[in-house]
């Protein structure tokens, strides 16, 4: 009957709706309070989100804040609500029930503790030696192996001494215009790597100008010519 | 008298069920408020008989001259899924196998044998109390600790 009643006074407060359309959930809830019409200490939030929806249904226009604005107050009450209880002196409160409302949230401690740390077994322990001993055996090798010298082979050419027996070739095998094709200098060098052996000390002598070398096609023939 | 004799003794098991490792008398004594050392040690004694005698699951265990409430070795091994993990980790326990085999190795042999992070294990080796180190040059000797023989030769008689 009373819940009726207080029902009704709710719905004609005429700016419900208007400030749980723009207020934040703090403003709502603070204006409830200031009208006498939520106990601060003891919301029945169930009464509240009935009153919401009925008044939510008279609202011709869909807004999601309005009915975000009352959700979140509504979950803040709830937590809030939650936080105060005590249910270890639930008893207690119910013989005290006539005076002011206490804060419990000081008393509530968590009444464990941290899980100990595990202990190690003699087992682990040697095991624990046995991987250390293989760790460090490995560990030998891998730097052990690292000093090691690895035979790496560099094919030494000393460019001046192919550049002048080259150059040997050439003057024996030039024709009358003193020249030669790179094709027939492969062919009278019998036995040396057309490439590094004929061809880069070629390049030397071409820079000692020595010889001129020309090319008239890209990837046509190369004339040697001695200077 | 008997009550407050009592009280404290309580207040003591409390202290080492709740902090769920080796507390020294003296860190007993100042969270319980007892000037007297000796006293703490008597309360200690008295609960290490009263968990005999009740032969159950837990024991007081005296390591390297701190209290551990802890569970029996027994039993240790069907319930240790529910610790928050190995009290030595993994690197530091091989190290430490190692440093009880070679006792009074040098550091920088440690690290030459086994890397760089070889030094922050003996950091936490020597905090927790299994080794003691000694500046020698500029290096250091690790040795093992008394707690380390009480903690592993409990083990071994099981």
């Amino acid at each position: 009957m009373e819940a009726v009643q207080k029902m009704v006074v709710l719905e004609s407060t005429p700016d419900l709706e208007k400030f749980v359309e723009d207020a934040t959930w703090k403003d709502v809830l603070i204006q409830l309070v200031n009208k006498n019409e939520l106990d601060p200490w003891n919301i029945d939030i169930s009464r509240l989100v009935e009153e919401y929806l009925s008044t939510i249904r008279k609202v011709q226009l869909l807004d999601l804040k309005v009915p975000a604005n009352i959700m979140l107050a509504a979950a803040i009450l709830v937590r809030l609500k939650s936080d105060l209880l005590n249910f270890d002196e639930a008893q207690q409160e119910e013989s005290v029930e006539s005076e002011a409302p206490m804060l419990y949230a000081d008393t509530l401690f968590p009444k464990g503790r941290l899980p100990p740390k595990r202990k190690i077994t003699l087992k682990e322990l040697i095991d624990a030696l046995e991987e250390a001993i293989k760790i460090k055996e490995s560990r030998e090798e891998r730097l052990a192996k690292s000093h090691e010298y690895i035979p790496f082979v560099v094919s030494t050419i000393d460019v001046e001494q192919e550049a002048n027996e080259i150059f040997e070739i050439l003057k024996k095998n030039a024709d009358k215009m003193n020249m030669l094709t790179f094709s027939t200098l492969i062919k009278v060098a019998e036995g040396k790597d057309p490439l590094l052996e004929v061809f880069i000390p070629l390049l030397f002598l071409a820079q000692q100008q020595k010889i001129v070398i020309m090319q008239e096609e890209f990837f046509g023939e190369i004339l040697i010519k001695l200077a | 008298m008997e009550g407050e004799q009592n009280q404290n003794k309580n207040l003591i098991e409390a202290a080492l069920f709740m902090a769920s490792k080796a507390l020294s008398a003296e860190e007993i004594a100042s969270i319980v408020g007892i000037g007297a050392i000796g006293q703490v040690e008597s309360y200690i004694k008295q609960l290490e008989e009263d968990y005999k005698s009740r032969n159950g699951a837990l024991e007081i265990q005296e390591l390297g001259g701190k209290y551990l409430l802890t569970v029996k070795e027994e039993y240790a091994n069907k319930v240790s899924s529910l610790a928050s993990g190995p009290e030595i980790s993994k690197g530091a326990l091989r190290l430490l196998a190692y440093i009880s085999k070679n006792n009074g190795i040098l550091q920088s042999e440690l690290v030459k044998a086994f890397g760089e992070t070889t030094c922050d294990y003996v950091k936490e080796l020597a905090e927790k109390e299994f080794v003691t180190t000694k500046r020698q040059g500029r290096s250091k000797k690790i040795y093992i600790t008394q707690k380390f023989n009480e903690y592993f030769s409990v083990q071994e008689q099981v």
